[in-house]
């Protein structure tokens, strides 16, 4: 009974932290649902390449949004037409990126406040590296598992001219959207401010409901495991030179720490742990975490999932490893 | 009509659940950090505005007025810690955390820049050897933290801001009540170093810092208690939940403390204990080597209420 009381209260702290940030990365979701032309984002950055990459992994320093807000975002755009690569760039860059958590860690590591830098670089990288990969591998197929319901900007010239009319407001004929006869309102279709004002919050409401259900579960996990399995056990693996880096990794994944303020508690293992797995920690939890992979794994096809995972695995790997020897010169 | 009832439901379930995450804002607030439970109040006032958004919805028939599982799972962590009540970290799962932070306390400790930072108060003029008495809790926030901050021998390297929370520990005892008294004590004076909830973190981390500089100082705390053979039969580990974020990075801080004789020692629950600090050699969990750790000996236990925050916030941020 105590162990399922330990379980419920850090599960419920664990969703009440990463709450307001959903509902802020709901809202800014509705945004570009409700605002965002269907075709504008294809038309804006089609071209772009990898300069567009490059762009998207810097996104983050001025649209600062942390782990638990991006992935709504990112959803939407995509679903919006934002070329994958570009997506995932901003997916993995932007929450080491977010001024806030740049001033935590600085403010977390007076005495190395390079750790702070090097962050922001292994966010940008990781960025670069999945961005890129994902270009390069996947190309322009939507990673979006629900491709019927939203439109997929790849194939945007074979969808019939009604349907993005309907999507753009244009048209009000109702059997043209879901394939089926029915006379509901879509969010989009309506007209005027108060059309709009509802819109947004419908497709906020719908963002959140979407999102929630995944951060529930992946959050219940965490705190099953943080409960049922000693924090020790994996701070003592830590404690082994090979080992520090991918142990410290996995503690981020599963810790689920607000990437606001999980410098702080790396902060705590100054002097025990190695600076490298410190970085490995902050890095790799800011982009993934728990509850957060759930949301990837139900929302993106499992190859992109596992694309993705690969490539900021690596790239923080490497970063961990190479950050003492980087910093003592 | 059965959309209607539903969505009614829906409706009833959000709003319950908002108004909850409001009233429980307390209880949640002491396993979150300060921060992070302000916005909650904020959070649950967009829910109800989308809860009432979606009663638009229904009216509109949009979605083809379908509900689904999704639509109110999110109330249901609310509903759980509703019902399963949960008063605090167990005992089992502070013990399964290892009462290891002091370890880590003591990593950060022997940092050479901290242990710089001593020196530097040592040697600071106007504020006799960092000696700052009181028998009265200070007035402002000022008062309290810029003596600490010298006092708490910590310096720049930490950067500590203590949360503005309310001391919720019971009070210490009248008239002896300080913060880092005179050492070697006056003669004829008792004073008695008080470990109070703002200060946590700061006055622990300069004990743990250099524990052969204070001892021989009494000091009086309140925290959990629970048996704890570090040091052998007989001892009891005293401390509170310190949280950095949230419930999920909670590590506990606190004494060992081996009881004076014939005193009486609860097995579990609140205490406050009054003993002398002294230094033993020991492995702290997680550590990897034996190293000095300050422990009370002499001590004296009274059971009390727990305190209206049970957790302990080191960092404003």
């Amino acid at each position: 009974m105590m162990t399922l009381s330990d379980i419920a209260l850090v599960w419920i702290a664990i969703v009440l932290e990463a709450l307001p940030f959903v509902l802020l990365g709901s809202a800014l979701a509705a945004v570009v649902e409700t605002l965002v032309p269907p075709r504008w984002l294809e038309r804006a950055l089609a071209s772009s390449g990898k300069a567009g990459i490059a762009l998207a992994s810097v996104l983050g320093l001025v649209v600062p949004v942390c782990d638990c807000a991006v992935f709504p975002v990112v959803r939407k755009l995509l679903a919006k037409g934002w070329a994958p690569s570009h997506a995932t760039a901003f997916l993995c860059a932007s929450a080491s990126l977010s001024p806030a958590v740049l001033a935590a860690t600085w403010w977390a590591f007076p005495q190395d406040p390079r750790i702070a830098f090097a962050r922001a670089a292994t966010g940008i990288l990781a960025g670069w590296v999945a961005g890129g990969l994902v270009g390069k591998f996947w190309g322009r197929r939507s990673p979006l598992r629900k491709t019927a319901k939203v439109m997929d900007l790849a194939k945007v010239k074979e969808v019939p001219e009604t349907l993005l009319d309907l999507a753009e407001g244009r048209s009000q004929q109702p059997s043209a959207c879901c394939g089926h006869e029915h006379g509901h309102t879509h969010i989009g279709a309506r007209k005027g401010w108060m059309g709009r004002g509802l819109d947004f919050f419908h497709s906020m409401a719908d963002e959140f409901s979407e999102n929630m259900v995944y951060i529930l579960a992946g959050s219940l996990v965490a705190a099953a495991v943080q409960v049922l399995v000693p924090s020790e056990a994996l701070i003592a693996l830590a404690g082994h030179p090979f080992l520090a880096v991918p142990a410290m990794m996995a503690w981020g994944f599963v810790l689920c720490l607000c990437a606001h303020a999980d410098a702080f508690v790396a902060s705590s293992f100054v002097g025990i742990l190695p600076p490298g797995a410190l970085l490995a920690f902050m890095a790799f939890g800011g982009i993934l975490d728990a509850k957060n992979f759930l949301l990837w794994w139900s929302s993106f096809r499992p190859r992109f999932v596992l694309m993705v995972l690969a490539a900021v695995v690596a790239v923080v790997m490497v970063a961990g490893l190479a950050y003492p020897l980087v910093a003592a010169r | 009509m059965r959309n209607l009832l539903v969505w009614r439901s829906a409706f009833l379930l959000a709003t319950v659940g908002s108004i909850a995450s409001l009233w429980n804002q307390d209880r949640m607030a002491d396993f979150l950090h300060p921060r992070y439970a302000a916005l909650l109040p904020w959070s649950a006032v967009v829910l109800w505005g989308l809860a009432c958004a979606e009663l638009f919805r229904w009216r509109d028939g949009a979605d083809g007025g379908k509900v689904r599982p999704r639509h109110v799972v999110w109330v249901l962590p609310f509903i759980v810690f509703a019902l399963l009540r949960p008063e605090g970290f167990s005992d089992s799962f502070q013990r399964s955390r290892g009462l290891s932070a002091p370890s880590r306390m003591l990593a950060q400790a022997q940092r050479p820049e901290t242990v710089t930072d001593t020196v530097k108060i040592e040697s600071a003029p106007d504020q006799d050897s960092g000696v700052i008495e009181s028998t009265e809790p200070p007035s402002n926030d000022s008062d309290w933290i810029t003596p600490l901050r010298q006092a708490a021998s910590l310096g720049k390297a930490m950067a500590p801001v203590p949360v503005p929370l309310d001391d919720s520990s019971p009070s210490p005892p009248v008239g002896k009540a300080s913060i880092w008294c005179d050492l070697p004590p006056h003669p004829g004076k008792a004073c008695v170093d008080t470990i109070r909830d703002r200060l946590w973190y700061q006055q622990m981390l300069a004990l743990y810092m250099d524990p052969h500089r204070h001892l021989g100082r009494r000091v009086w705390m309140v925290g959990r208690i629970q048996p704890d053979a570090l040091f052998g039969n007989g001892w009891h580990h005293v401390g509170r939940m310190m949280i950095w974020c949230c419930a999920a990075d909670a590590s506990p801080v606190g004494f060992y403390a081996r009881p004076a004789t014939g005193a009486q020692v609860p097995d579990s629950g609140w205490v406050s204990v009054e003993g002398t600090l002294s230094v033993r050699e020991g492995v702290l969990p997680g550590a990897d080597r034996a190293s000095p750790v300050p422990v009370v000996l002499d001590a004296v236990f009274h059971r009390v209420e727990p305190p209206r925050q049970e957790n302990v916030f080191p960092f404003a941020y």
